[in-house]
């Protein structure tokens, strides 16, 4: 596994790691760039501490798993067993998501679809969010 | 030669030491290096002059280099030559708003200019190459290599409307415009061309000094869209499509390495996986008012849609501001001039690539016959393409990155190159920026006419045989 050194996470307690980074897809690298940035925070990189289980998102029909181990968030494309929340859309629809800072609209339409445990979700939403 | 040169620059104007000279024997590609033994820096068209006078009474070869930058071993010397080293050369001498004209030295290099324009508040802009910010306008013009502004307006060559050249004996000459007291640098017509004597020559007939360097409106309104594919006849099908439609300033297709690479992997799997992108395609849009700019985008969302009613899948449009909020190192391809420091420092310190102009119709079975060729060496297959001219021709470019400091991986894109160069100039691409070994493989093809022409040219311009030896394979 590839571990971010040098990056701003070098600095967070919580590491980010690619699980086989030389197969990681483009889903899994834009994510492991996005927490990066966000566990520079120390606010959010205690949040992503406290978090046990995993997500997996769907980007078209990319997939990729985050999955939270305290000190350590690991990237997949393997699917996680066993996710405690899921996200689904088109790489468009999840951008907004994660970009514009908009849930609601993409959701009430069906571009982007959640499922699993709403309460893991919300405390997981700020670190997959640009600030 | 030491002596004379330390009299004409002084002591800091030469370098002789071994250590310090290394540098200049070789550059990031494959290619094997050659030790010069001198380095000189002159900084004026005088000094050149005298140089090359001198350096011709003494058969000793000359490679002038600005920044070293091209992948094609151009500026590495003779082994014992003399390289000249024009990077303290970098005025713009002056820049025509009117007639949008800048006038520059070899080592004016793309942020030179482009801080130059900015600081001015000159609303002019040039075309930029992928090559780094530090990388010489003047000597990418003079190898005819390609900007974002080369869908619009060709390879960065056809923007040279004067030039200034240092001949074999020395002597100065005046091309383009230029050719007449008086007359300003508007272009290189209508006068016998001769400035294609020294554009695509690869240094071999002279020295250019200064050149007159065309310019393009800067607009004030940008947008750069991204879209993701997923084979290769989207990509290049759109790229002809939205061509077309003459409102896209620039259309870059990049296959999925790239985009892995920049976001921090530096040796992808050669196999793409389920479900990814095959390929990035941007698209740069430019207006005077958001009316314009309403009408192009609804000209690109035209072709997408109607590619997609054929069956073709797009991501997109995704702006490239959103990319770069979610994952910053996206910025690098936010604005040019840019530093795709994944390529050029990559581990290995090793770059190269078969880089090619050819017609847009066979893009789409070039790159897949390319891409199983670097696949099939364990290679990702690490596309660039581009539309230029309106479309007459693009380029497709095959990079790869190794290590220079592994003999195996060095044989083995020395052997990949070599079967993409036949592969691609097999379905009608020729190489530009050709290294040695490609010209001595294309030259079994060529018109016996044309080389012999070369050769005959080449006599008149260097019968001392002293410019940049052997470049041409001549």
């Amino acid at each position: 596994m590839i571990p971010d050194t040098g990056s701003p996470s070098a600095r967070s307690p919580v590491e980010v790691v690619l699980d086989d980074a030389p197969r990681m897809n483009l889903l899994g690298l834009l994510m492991r760039g996005l927490l990066v940035t966000n566990l520079a925070e120390p606010r959010l990189a205690a949040r992503a501490a406290g978090l046990r289980g995993a997500i997996q998102v769907t980007a078209g029909r990319m997939g990729a798993s985050l999955t939270f181990e305290g000190a350590r968030i690991v990237v997949s494309t393997r699917p996680a067993s066993g996710p405690r929340a899921r996200v689904a859309g088109d790489m468009v629809a999840l951008l907004d998501v994660v970009a514009r800072r908009a849930l609601l609209g993409p959701v009430l339409t069906g571009k982007v679809r959640l499922g699993g445990n709403p309460f893991f979700l919300l405390r997981l939403l700020p670190l997959i969010r640009t600030r | 030669m030491k002596q004379f040169l330390t009299d004409l620059l002084g002591a800091e104007g030469v370098l002789d030491e071994p250590a310090r000279l290394a540098a200049y024997s070789e550059d990031q590609t494959e290619i094997e290096g050659g030790a010069p033994a001198l380095v000189a820096f002159p900084t004026t068209t005088k000094q050149i002059q005298s140089i090359v006078h001198v350096a011709g009474q003494e058969r000793t070869p000359i490679t002038a280099r600005v920044f070293g930058t091209n992948l094609g071993g151009l500026t590495v010397p003779s082994e014992g030559g003399l390289v000249l080293d024009l990077t303290r050369m970098n005025r713009v001498i002056d820049i025509d708003r009117e007639d949008m004209v800048a006038v520059i030295e070899p080592g004016v290099s793309q942020r030179i200019l482009k801080d130059r324009l900015t600081s001015e508040g000159i609303p002019l802009t040039l075309g930029y190459s992928l090559a780094p910010p530090d990388t010489s306008v003047f000597a990418n013009a003079l190898m005819g290599g390609l900007t974002n502004r080369s869908l619009k307006y060709g390879n960065q060559a056809e923007a040279i409307s004067a030039l200034e050249v240092v001949l074999s004996d020395g002597s100065l000459a005046q091309l383009g415009s230029w050719a007449v007291d008086g007359v300003p640098p508007f272009g290189r017509v209508p006068l016998p061309d001769l400035i294609g004597l020294f554009v695509g020559w690869q240094g071999t007939t002279g020295i250019a000094t200064r050149m007159a360097f065309q310019l393009w409106p800067l607009h004030p309104l940008n947008r750069r869209l991204f879209f993701l594919t997923y084979t290769p006849r989207a990509t290049f099908e759109a790229m002809r499509r939205l061509v077309r439609t003459e409102a896209v300033d620039d259309i870059g297709g990049l296959s999925w390495p790239s985009g892995k690479m920049m976001l921090g992997v530096p040796n992808p799997h050669p196999v793409l996986g389920d479900g990814e992108p095959t390929f990035f395609l941007y698209l740069d849009l430019t207006a005077e008012i958001p009316e314009e700019m309403a009408v192009k985008e609804k000209l690109v969302q035209r072709v997408i849609d109607g590619l997609r009613a054929e069956g073709e899948r797009y991501e997109g449009p995704i702006d490239v501001s959103t990319l770069v909020k979610v994952n910053p190192a996206m910025g690098k391809f936010a604005d040019f001039p840019t530093h795709l420091d994944f390529l050029t420092d990559h581990p290995g310190g090793g770059l190269t690539w078969i880089g090619t102009y050819g017609p847009l119709s066979r893009f789409t079975d070039a790159a897949v016959a390319c891409g199983e060729i670097m696949m099939r060496a364990g290679l990702p297959p690490t596309i660039v393409s581009r539309p230029m001219r309106g479309g007459h021709y693009g380029v497709l470019r095959f990079v790869t990155v190794f290590d220079k400091k592994d003999p195996n991986d060095v044989a083995r894109t020395r052997a990949v190159n070599r079967e993409l160069l036949l592969e691609l100039t097999n379905r009608g691409f020729l190489m530009y920026k050709t290294p040695v070994w490609a010209w001595n493989e294309l030259k079994p093809r060529m018109d016996p006419g044309m080389l012999k022409l070369m050769g005959q040219v080449k006599h008149l311009m260097d019968p001392y045989r002293h410019f940049n030896p052997g470049k041409l394979g001549l």
